[in-house]
């Protein structure tokens, strides 16, 4: 556990340590703030008539960001653990010490999942504290903890297919390719095929939707959550196989 | 004597039919064993198999008993490597680098990481990024980063790659001083013969996959005036005498 935590450390500090991350996060808040002010200035104009949605802007921003944002983060993370360091022959460093190939795996994704995670609460506090100070208040805040919470689900299955391309080049750049033509392509498909929308599981990317605000239907959630769970099975089981018998 | 490595019947063959065949030696405490043989006769291929870098076509290795395929991080507790290029993150500094890699070992010290800079003569850069960093300078930063948990098995593989004639002799000082003080195994690669019979005290000659022989240094130059004769003759009894 300690190896394994260690690897957490080093791989979150080693993501940290790249500017361009801290600079996406500030383009975040920046997003959230351009729509506040967007939306003081028309209201100004159009002498309140115009309205679009600061006081759930909690919810509002977090369709695009699930659906956009964050997973380019993911890709570019995973990119940057994966197939940079195998390019670049950094890998090493740490499949010559005392660590599994496994620990290290997890290490990595546990990694870019905690900046994942740090990109939604700072999504999160930022919109909360928008709400909170120019809509008269937080109308839904356990609603909108709850719906951030249940997004790292979905997330974590496309950050398990983001590491399983990863293990099947060697190019940092062609693997951010296919990733975001692979990412493209599910989402086309689940638009333009609403009945394939279901199975794909980029269909569940607002994964929030279906617990908050209705009755829930359990056969047809436990369905739903056993889909992810195969997906993640699959991509997790596939990605680690790739990733162990790697020649560096 | 204590076995440290225990190399069998290596094999580690790629699809072009490169590679190393049935590589055979064993490393006992305080030996340094120098792999001689000239580019692309197999030597790094060797160090990755014998790491686990890649896995072995057939053959097993043991390090400190323990098979690095079954029991890697028992295997590899107690040794440092530097395998090709150093394996340095550019966009850290060289303090950083040794930090990251000192969490993997139980009870490194902020102290330790000085200590290690200092040997290493980059005390006075530890806050500069690795990438800003010369050849020389990123070669020794991963001498660091091998010897940097006190491993008691150290594989350097070309280790004078990128260093001046005073970084050489240094390096060569430093695996001298740790093998007789402490006791330290060492399995060194190079095609440069000097360098090995200068360090090391055991040589296998390796050549285009092959282990021609593994002798004691003494034994080597028994009967020819240098390593380099040494080298020849076991090539010219596998392939023929060199025609001009």
């Amino acid at each position: 556990m300690k190896l394994y935590l260690a690897g957490v450390r080093n791989e979150f500090e080693k993501l940290r340590a790249k500017k361009k991350y801290f600079v996406f996060l500030i383009i975040e808040i920046a997003i959230c703030v351009l729509l506040l002010l967007i939306e003081t200035a028309l209201k100004r104009v159009s002498g309140g008539l115009f309205n679009i949605g600061i006081v759930d802007m909690s919810l509002v921003m977090l369709t695009f960001f699930i659906q956009v944002y964050i997973p380019l983060i993911i890709f570019m993370a995973s990119c940057d653990l994966f197939s940079t360091e195998i390019q670049d022959g950094t890998i090493k460093a740490v499949l010559m010490r005392p660590i599994s190939r496994l620990k290290i795996f997890l290490g990595k994704i546990t990694a870019i999942m905690l900046l994942a995670c740090v990109f939604l609460a700072s999504l999160f506090i930022t919109t909360i504290l928008i709400e909170a100070l120019f809509s008269g208040g937080v109308r839904n805040f356990w609603v909108s903890f709850g719906a951030y919470a249940l997004d790292i689900v979905p997330l974590f299955i496309l950050l398990l297919m983001a590491v399983l391309i990863n293990q099947s080049t060697k190019s940092s750049t062609l693997a951010m390719f296919v990733l975001i033509l692979t990412y493209t392509l599910l989402m086309i498909v689940g638009i333009l095929i609403p009945q394939l929308s279901g199975l794909l599981f980029t269909g569940y990317s607002q994964w929030h939707n279906i617990w908050i605000g209705q009755t829930i239907p359990f056969w047809p959630m436990i369905s739903k959550i056993g889909l992810l769970a195969g997906y993640g099975t699959i991509f997790m089981s596939a990605g680690y196989y790739l990733f162990d018998r790697r020649e560096i | 004597m204590d076995k440290i490595l225990e190399v069998n019947q290596l094999t580690k063959l790629y699809r072009n039919g490169r590679g190393i065949s049935r590589l055979s030696l064993t490393l006992e405490r305080g030996d340094v064993v120098g792999l001689l043989g000239p580019n692309g006769s197999g030597k790094t291929t060797a160090m990755k198999a014998i790491v686990g870098l890649n896995h072995a076509s057939s053959g097993s290795v043991r390090i400190f008993g323990y098979d690095i395929e079954t029991e890697y991080e028992k295997a590899m507790e107690k040794v440092g490597c530097l395998i090709e290029a150093p394996a340095i993150y550019e966009f850290l500094t060289a303090y950083a680098n040794l930090k990251l890699m000192s969490r993997y070992h139980p009870g490194i010290s902020k102290d330790r990481i000085d200590e290690i800079l200092s040997i290493v003569r980059l005390d006075r850069y530890k806050k500069d990024k690795a990438g800003r960093f010369s050849l020389g300078m990123k070669q020794r930063l991963g001498l660091a980063m091998a010897l940097l948990s006190e491993p008691e098995l150290i594989i350097l593989d070309e280790p004078a790659n990128g260093l001046d004639i005073e970084g050489i002799i240094e390096v060569r000082e430093i695996i001298l001083k740790l093998s007789k003080e402490k006791g330290v195994t060492f399995l060194i690669s190079s095609h440069i013969a000097s360098e090995i019979e200068k360090t090391c005290n055991k040589v296998a000659i390796l050549h285009e996959g092959e282990m021609l022989s593994f002798d004691t240094m003494e034994d080597a130059l028994k009967l020819n005036p240098t390593l380099e004769d040494y080298f020849l003759e076991k090539v010219r009894d596998k392939r023929g005498p060199v025609i001009l």
